[in-house]
């Protein structure tokens, strides 16, 4: 692995010459990368090693690869796979696509070196290395990029810091940063620095997971990144914080008595129910503020708040079938968050903003863009057939089975909730009238439609096949001793019941033909102009009306808005706290830095009588 | 070997500089070429004492005189080191002057006054013994007004000259009246006889000491002329400030605090400690809010002399001197000095004072912008360059210790420093430039000194063992 961390950095360097001489080139070149790694990845299925990198002076990084890391690290490869081929048309007219393509090419370095590490130093710098690149990066992107990009750095400069403090403590108690020391001493650590530890590891990843209430550098980050890169980081960066936080949860009561064999929890315990409930939390909130987003982009970035919160929800509910579940429900956000953000930056591609109060009507021009969307959409809202359903069908199972209902409520209102924000989208960009502007926009090129059309195509086989889906989660499971939920091919079994996605997909399947055959047998379509359709194809003469005024587009859930304008918000507080803070130090370059003359001589006076009290007092 | 005696490095730039006026009278056009001679000789010099230096400490008896009466200098490979990172910055950025400033102000006065400096911080670094300590600040602050007024800067150096005058006058009388209470003036034999005196005596000297050398190390009472002095200065003026100065001020604060009041005195350091810490916090939250570059660079070289003198002060304050803790403000200091030099060489080559004014400056020079980042990288602790190695051992070792108040206060300045620092660098390749002024041009000679100054920062990052071995594998005896 370390070889390949190598090759990896030179490899950026090489991509960024290959970049300058044609962008598509460079954007190929890392697609064969990751794409290898995919490769590499599925053929070492099974199999694990362990290695060492000495950096001399005792410091040394350690690799593994195994069970535990395994999908988290072909999550990695394939989402650099499918965004570098997604970019190989869509970095054509970007400023600095050159840069952006070798900076990429550091994260997929970082990502070998998160998920790969097995010791905390080697965790720690591959994800610093992650926080700068990503910060240039984000920084790319439009008007608001840099704010957006430095709150994000801010953030994960917090986490950074908050993860090397706790870092430290392990070392400094167990003697090595190594994870497996670590879990070794763990026991037997001070239950003051156990603690403090597992708070600042869950903070630090909270905050990297984009989890409600350290959730908002989320909205302008995800928002306002190139649209190249917003996949990346909801598909992929976040996942770093769902990691971190997987990697401490193994040590929170109900996980060690699941991990002891003991398959149905009937209460939570203390700390794994906060760390629930803030799961749950970031779902309703994430939701909520999804519903009231009028940038499309944003309103996904959203949409990764909620689905984080179902991912911390499950893992800290820690019952086997909620950890099977949590862990599921990352691939199959990697899959919907790449299928949305993908197709909003295929929209954008050719249209040129996110704004969705601008948009409507392209169906017709972006057919398959609009059914990469609605794929996408129809997991992201849990309805079946699709992989989205069988993860949240599993959290919500775990959830009723041991009688958590507010937990349960939350997770449903997350699923409710999800089809307003969805469909906002779909209604105002894709259906309703078409701006006379956009008359002429093309569906993508090629490549990025072939990134587009994979994702999709995976989230309907994994949704069909959810062995696969979970096979690499219940060996997980079976990894870290617990007791493995049962699966087949095409069905999951629960305590209360089981579900088959193959039956469920043959009565869709049959359904919707069903529905075709009528549709062909005795429909008499009439072709009517796009805007017709709310007229019933006549339009009041003495009216003159445009297509744009029968577009619901604008303000399109400003009614729910209001529901919600009360609610305290988070950001709100944030910047006021911003606010104070830029004004206390101001007030203190004021008196300390610019005094005059006569003023440093009496604070040196002050100084010297500070000092002197330090001894006498 | 002549090169063997460390005494050459203050004395052959301190001979250079006084035959500077000879030789402009001969040849005018070669004098601003001497100051190169003098700093590379120091660099060759000093590259060539280490590897003969061990970790302990050799005395090196000046004129004859026997240790504790005569002048004596310290030598270690860790002073070596130091040495050699300040004399290489103070090389580049003569080189820089020579380049890109030679018609700014007086063409004798800057070659005579960068020499000079370069004598004096040398023998700050090197010298054991207090009056002799003294001379050279006087001779380094004397040759740090004429830099400062390089390019007009009055108000700054008005500054400057006050408030160092007065850190110089307390020194004087810390030093007279331990020399008085003592007997010497000799660092060692001064510190080994303190334990006789008074506890007052000793708290109220070593309170003027702080007083001091805060001024020249840019600690917080008297450090009220950094901000205009670099903000006005050239551009090798500022590297000469915060890199060649303000290392060397460092060291003997370091030096002093160590030597003559040791691990013994617990107040001492305690006192020492709190002031450090408000000088990092004070200093990272003014950066904050500079839009010059050059004032944001000398606000955070403020904040990190607090970090280093309060890591130093921590190290020594409990009785022991936690050898962990030292090194990593030894490797701090050392890293800083060479990515400031790197940073403030870009900022000065790329001509623009203010955020907004640098604006996309780093993609119209990108190998300029790529040495920048690196030093500025470094100076935020980022993994792959030398700052993040500094900054990892300095946390491992605070928590270590179970410092908590310290180690709060170090990651929150260090949270408003990457902030700053990292939209520095958004303005440099991302930015829109508010002047229409084209760049300056730059020379591949530039170009080939910051990729050395990038280079090193970059082998550091990615291989600490080369300067870990030179700074910590030593024994306390080797510290100084």
């Amino acid at each position: 692995m370390s070889t390949l961390i190598f090759i990896g950095l030179a490899a950026s360097l090489l991509i960024y010459a290959a970049a300058r001489l044609s962008r598509p080139l460079g954007a190929l070149l890392l697609m064969l990368l990751s794409g290898a790694g995919v490769a590499a990845l599925i053929l070492s299925w099974g199999k694990g090693f362990t290695e060492t990198l000495p950096l001399g002076n005792g410091l040394e990084l350690t690799f593994s690869l195994s069970t535990f890391n395994w999908p988290f690290l072909l999550l990695g490869a394939f989402v650099l796979f499918i965004v570098s081929l997604f970019a190989v048309n869509a970095l054509k007219e970007m400023e600095h696509g050159a840069s952006f393509l070798a900076l990429l090419t550091l994260i997929g370095v970082s990502v070998m070196g998160v998920f790969g590490a097995y010791d905390f130093l080697t965790l720690f710098i591959f994800f610093e290395l992650m926080t700068w690149t990503s910060f240039f990066l984000v920084s790319m992107g439009k008007t608001g990029a840099k704010k957006a990009a430095l709150i994000y750095a801010f953030m994960s400069m917090i986490a950074a810091y908050l993860m090397i403090s706790a870092i430290m403590m392990i070392a400094q108690y167990t003697g090595s940063f190594s994870y497996s020391d670590f879990m070794g001493m763990y026991e037997a650590m001070p239950s003051g620095i156990r603690t403090t530890v597992v708070i600042f590891f869950l903070a630090a990843a909270l905050i990297k997971g984009g989890i409600y209430p350290v959730h908002f550098w989320l909205r302008s980050a995800h928002g306002d990144a190139p649209h190249v890169f917003s996949p990346v980081l909801s598909g992929l960066l976040v996942k770093y914080g769902y990691y971190s936080a997987f990697l401490f949860l193994l040590f929170f009561p109900v996980m060690v008595a699941t991990k002891a064999g003991i398959t149905q929890v009937t209460s939570t315990d203390g700390p794994n129910f906060i760390l629930a409930f803030i799961g749950g939390l970031s779902i309703m909130a994430g939701t909520v503020a999804a519903i009231l987003q009028s940038d499309a982009k944003k309103l996904v970035a959203f949409s990764s708040v909620s689905h984080g919160g179902y991912v911390i929800l499950a893992l800290a509910y820690g019952t086997n079938m909620a950890v099977a579940g949590g862990l599921a429900h990352i691939w199959v956000h990697v899959l919907t968050a790449l299928g949305m953000f993908l197709s909003m930056g295929a929209v954008a591609y050719r249209t040129g903003t996110t704004d969705m109060d601008e948009m409507g009507g392209l169906i017709k021009n972006m057919p398959v863009t609009f059914t990469v969307y609605l794929i996408a959409i129809i997991s992201v809202a849990g309805i079946p057939p699709l992989a989205g359903f069988v993860s949240k069908w599993m959290i919500i199972q775990a959830l009723a089975a041991n009688g958590s209902y507010i937990l349960a409520f939350m997770a449903f209102f997350g699923s409710i909730g999800s089809f307003m924000y969805v469909f906002r989208p779909l209604a105002t960009i894709f259906l309703g009238q078409r701006p006379h502007k956009f008359k002429d926009v093309r569906e993508v090129p090629f490549f990025m439609q072939l990134a587009m059309l994979i994702v999709t195509l995976l989230t309907i086989l994994l949704g069909i096949m959810p062995y696969y889906l979970l096979k690499p989660f219940t060996r997980i499971q079976e990894f870290i001793g617990m007791v493995p939920v049962k699966i087949g091919f095409s069905t999951v079994y629960s305590a209360l019941t089981q579900l088959d996605m193959m039956l469920i997909f043959l009565v869709f399947g049959g359904g919707f033909l069903l529905a075709l055959v009528i549709f062909l047998l005795f429909s008499k379509p009439t072709k009517v102009e796009q805007h017709e359709v709310y007229t019933s194809g006549e339009i009041a003469p003495e009216i003159s009306t445009t297509p744009e005024i029968y577009h619901f587009s604008k303000g399109y859930y400003r009614s729910f808005g209001r529901l919600f304008s009360r609610w305290p918000s988070v950001e709100a507080w944030y910047h006021k706290g911003a606010a104070y803070i830029s004004q206390f130090f101001e007030i203190i370059e004021q008196s300390l830095f610019k005094q005059s003359i006569n003023g440093f001589i009496w604070l040196a006076v002050v100084v010297m009588a500070v000092l002197m009290a330090v001894r006498w007092f | 070997m002549i090169m063997q005696n460390p005494v050459l490095l203050i004395a052959v730039p301190l001979l250079l500089a006084f035959l500077i006026p000879v030789f402009s009278s001969f040849f005018k056009g070669a004098v601003r070429f001497i100051p190169v001679l003098a700093g590379g000789f120091n660099v060759i010099a000093a590259a060539l004492l280490i590897p003969q230096a061990s970790g302990d400490v050799a005395v090196t008896e000046i004129g004859g005189w026997a240790s504790a009466y005569g002048i004596s200098l310290l030598f270690s490979s860790q002073i070596g080191y130091m040495i050699l990172a300040v004399n290489l910055t103070a090389l580049l950025a003569i080189f820089y002057y020579i380049l890109n400033e030679r018609d700014l102000g007086s063409p004798l006065a800057y070659p005579i006054a960068f020499t000079l400096a370069l004598s004096g911080a040398n023998g700050m670094i090197m010298t054991g013994d207090l009056f002799n300590l003294f001379v050279f600040m006087e001779m380094t602050a004397i040759a740090g007004y004429i830099i400062a007024v390089h390019k007009k800067g009055y108000l700054g150096t008005f500054r400057f000259v006050v408030l160092s005058s007065v850190g110089s006058a307390f020194f004087l009388i810390a030093t007279a009246s331990l020399y008085n209470a003592t007997g010497f003036l000799n660092m060692a034999m001064a510190g080994k006889n303190l334990g006789a005196l008074s506890t007052p005596f000793i708290s109220v000297i070593s309170v003027l000491f702080i007083m001091a050398l805060s001024s020249e190390a840019e600690l917080l009472p008297l450090n009220g002329w950094v901000a205009p002095v670099y903000r006005e200065s050239s551009g090798a003026g500022s590297v000469f400030f915060a890199s060649v100065f303000s290392g060397a001020a460092l060291f003997a604060v370091i030096k002093v605090m160590l030597i003559v009041f040791g691990i013994n005195y617990a107040y001492v350091h305690q006192g020492l400690l709190v002031l450090g810490l408000v000088t990092l916090a004070a200093g990272e939250a003014a950066a904050f809010k500079q839009s010059n570059l050059k004032k944001m660079v000398a606000y955070s070289s403020i904040a990190q002399s607090g970090l280093i003198i309060a890591a130093v002060a921590a190290a020594m304050r409990s009785g022991v001197l936690h050898n962990g803790l030292f090194n990593a403000a030894l490797f701090q200091l050392i890293n800083n000095i060479l990515a400031k030099a790197l940073v403030l060489l870009g900022i000065a080559l790329l001509g623009q004072a203010t955020l907004k004014e640098i604006g996309g400056a780093g993609t119209r020079k990108k190998w300029l912008g790529v040495f920048i980042s690196a030093g500025v990288l470094s100076l935020i602790g980022m993994p792959g360059f030398a700052g993040f190695w500094s900054k990892l051992f300095l946390v491992r070792e605070l928590v270590g210790n179970r410092m908590f108040v310290f180690t709060l206060v170090f990651l929150l300045a260090a949270l408003f420093e990457a902030y700053y620092y990292l939209r520095f660098l958004q303005s440099l390749f991302l930015g829109k430039s508010t002047t229409a002024a084209s760049l300056p041009k730059t020379s591949w000679v530039t170009y080939i000194l910051l990729f050395v100054l990038a280079a090193l920062i970059i082998l550091i990052g990615f291989a600490p063992d080369v300067i870990i071995r030179a700074v910590s594998g030593l024994s306390l005896g080797g510290v100084l």
